[in-house]
């Protein structure tokens, strides 16, 4: 390929050496593979102490297994505060290598302290909000003071805990009750809420780098909420408007900020809210019609797909 | 051979070169500038998330494509078990190689991904039903033909990887007719037959000529490796077949040294040959001895050994990072590591897959609504 390059005359035989040169000096980055150890590491010594806790309650062992889990948050908080780096509304990167993954030990440890004290001692009632609403400020604080994503992640979940939904992606459908008019109101009310405050990081610049986090949970719950108000309520003349609204969001968001991944998202969704209603209003008994259906539309999302760059003009560059 | 436009992929990979010698400061930005103005490639290519799209929706048109194929082909000569899917997927490959290629100039759109694992499916499945092959053998031995230059012509990952399976089984299902329950024959063939297959792939990715290939063959050497540790595992051998139910294991103690051993000779030899498929290969590979001992001998408990083994990764990486960063070597724990799109989306999806790990303190009771167990996320500051 260099003799090549030579040849057409567009580097030089002593820009081709270095280049040779550069190539056989370049050390071979490990870094991917500590970066997953570290993490594994930390999911593993989480799993592990959890479940050695859970094992151990109501033995003699298990203070000293509680006394040694504190000693780890407390130590995971201390060497975050003895490395933080001066505190900024922007972007501040990790002082050291390990310090993200020791704050998410410390964050998951507290988590197993936290509810090992309201199994063992009931330390909160039956206060239980008040149980997730503590971990919900305390992670929002971390995230903010040492500037992690991850915690931020944390802290939207312990959030969605709060008012009464879990939103781990794999759980969303598995855990939830649709059925209950109070929590798709509640789901529809938090992604308001959440893309409120991708906005406002934005706009404010406060920490602008976590629009991200804030946008993904938001527009994933705002769909699948009113796709949930649409399907399982059956409510589609409010749902309906929901759904394309967020849509619509999503969209504008794509086109302003070079976000392709918000126009596919939203596509999808879209798509399954728009046939779910077409199927249930013309509800025809001919499965030809069904076929005609698919090649029609797909085809019609493809076409999009394929000249969405010409549909819009100045739109995203290819990137995320 | 290649159905893509040779120059075009050239130029992809000149391009790519050029990225990596920029990053590396051993171009100047005009340079770099005009090495990409001399190698335009006019290849559609979309972005990792359109790419998705177009694949989901160019899947559900092929399925209903074949569904109304099937529907007005209903009962005639060409029904679905009598050659209409072999038609379908003989159609879809033609769509591939005279629209979607030559004339749309598609290259990873998607759409032509789609056209050829349905063609291929079709095409493959169709024929086994249509010629009433009845064992697995037979089925094997006719797919893998077809795969191999499919993965070839249309330089897919997925598709070598499937001809590789298809190897694989082929083998397999021969030794079983030709030698009943013969362990160490199985064990040995497959080791001999990867070891081969690795060693060409790795020869061929030396071959200049054959570079456009060799994204296709790293793949290949991922899963030989995989296959010749998982043929001398104690733990597949012993219970990999349930036809075989050995109770006694001929030449035990080999197949524990070798479960044991490779995965530390495969990272020994990655770090030695700065071969990164080795090294990961060999990381994983030493979780799946774990696995095999702790599935034997009852060595700790559960708890204790997630502890430990925690405890164990995470300092092993803490001292490593240390070194590397405090040592000049040939390893380097560099920061500004050039990562991928892909990698990032890697990222984002090992984020949310640990993300729904409990965190062991599952609420004991359904009033209880504590309990971290929905907890999670992760992923440090990765930029996205």
């Amino acid at each position: 390929m260099l003799n090549n390059l030579i040849k057409k005359g567009i580097l030089s035989p002593e820009e081709a050496d270095l280049i040779k040169q550069g190539e056989s000096n370049q050390p071979f980055s490990v870094r991917w593979e500590l970066m997953t150890l570290l993490y594994l590491g930390v999911i593993l010594l989480n799993i592990g102490l959890g479940t050695l806790i859970y094992e151990h309650i109501d033995t003699i062992g298990h203070s000293v297994i509680i006394a040694l889990i504190a000693a780890l948050c407390g130590a995971c908080f201390w060497y975050a505060v003895k490395h933080q780096k001066a505190f900024s509304w922007a972007y501040v990167g990790s002082p050291t290598p390990y310090f993200d993954y020791i704050l998410l030990l410390g964050c998951f440890s507290f988590l197993i302290l936290e509810g090992y004290l309201q199994y063992q001692y009931q330390f909160f009632g039956t206060r239980y909000g008040l149980a997730t609403f503590i971990p919900t400020v305390l992670f929002f604080g971390l995230a903010y003071w040492f500037d992690h994503r991850g915690v931020l992640s944390l802290a939207i979940v312990a959030l969605s805990s709060w008012v009464g939904i879990t939103v781990t992606p794999r759980t969303l459908f598995a855990n939830n009750d649709f059925h209950s008019q109070t929590l798709v109101i509640t789901g529809v009310a938090l992604g308001l809420i959440l893309g409120a405050a991708a906005l406002v990081s934005r706009k404010k610049d406060w920490k602008q780098h976590f629009d991200f986090s804030y946008l993904n949970f938001s527009i994933h719950l705002l769909m699948v909420s009113s796709l949930a108000g649409i399907i399982v309520l059956e409510q589609p003349l409010f749902y309906f408007p929901v759904l394309i609204g967020a849509a619509y969001l999503s969209y504008v968001e794509a086109r302003a900020h070079d976000s392709l991944y918000f126009l596919i998202v939203s596509l999808l969704y879209g798509y399954i809210g728009v046939t779910y209603l077409i199927f249930k209003a013309i509800s025809a008994n001919d499965s030809m019609f069904y076929f005609l259906y698919f090649i029609l539309t797909c085809g019609l999302v493809i076409w999009f797909l394929y000249n969405f760059k010409r549909i819009l003009k100045d739109t995203p560059n290819d990137s995320i | 051979m290649i159905a893509y436009n040779n120059v075009w992929l050239e130029a992809l990979s000149v391009r790519d070169h050029a990225e990596g010698w920029y990053d590396d400061d051993l171009i100047t930005p005009e340079k770099y500038a005009s090495i990409k103005d001399q190698y335009p490639s006019g290849f559609y290519t979309p972005n990792p998330f359109v790419r998705l799209g177009l694949s989901v929706f160019s899947a559900l048109l092929i399925g209903a494509a074949f569904g109304l194929f099937c529907l007005i082909l209903g009962d005639s000569i060409l029904s679905y078990d009598r050659g209409g899917s072999v038609c379908f997927g003989i159609l879809c490959l033609t769509v591939l190689e005279f629209w979607s290629i030559r004339k749309a100039h598609h290259y990873a759109s998607g759409i032509d991904d789609m056209l050829l694992y349905f063609g291929l499916g079709f095409l493959t499945l169709g024929l086994y039903m249509t010629l009433s092959l009845d064992t697995p053998l037979q089925g094997f031995a006719m797919a893998f033909p077809i795969l191999l230059v499919a993965a070839i012509r249309y330089l897919d990952r997925i598709v070598a990887a499937a001809a590789f399976g298809c190897l694989i089984a082929m083998l397999l299902h021969t030794l079983d007719l030709l030698f009943d329950n013969q362990v160490l024959i199985f064990s040995l063939s497959t080791m001999v037959v990867s070891a081969g297959v690795y060693l060409f792939v790795v020869q061929g990715q030396k071959k200049t000529t054959w570079r456009h290939w060799d994204g296709i063959m790293q793949i290949v050497e991922l899963l030989s490796l995989c296959v010749f540790y998982a043929a001398g595992n104690y733990w597949m051998v012993n219970e990999g077949n349930i036809d075989i139910k050995v109770s006694f294991m001929p030449f035990g103690v080999v197949f524990w040294i070798f479960t044991m051993l490779i995965p530390f000779g495969y990272i020994y030899f990655g770090l030695l040959r700065n071969d990164r498929i080795l090294l990961d290969i060999g990381l994983i590979l030493v979780v799946a001895a774990v696995c095999t001992v702790r599935f034997y001998f009852d060595v700790m408990p559960f708890s204790w050994f997630m502890t430990l083994g925690g405890i164990v990764l995470f300092v092993g990486a803490y001292v490593a990072i240390k070194y590397l960063k405090d040592h000049n070597s040939r390893f380097a724990y560099d920061r500004d590591q050039k990562i991928s799109t892909l990698q990032r989306l890697e990222e984002r999806i090992l984020e949310h897959t640990v993300s729904s790990i409990p965190t062991g303190m599952t609420p004991p009771t359904s009033n209880d609504k504590m309990g971290g167990g929905q907890f999670g996320g992760g992923g440090a500051s990765g930029e996205f």
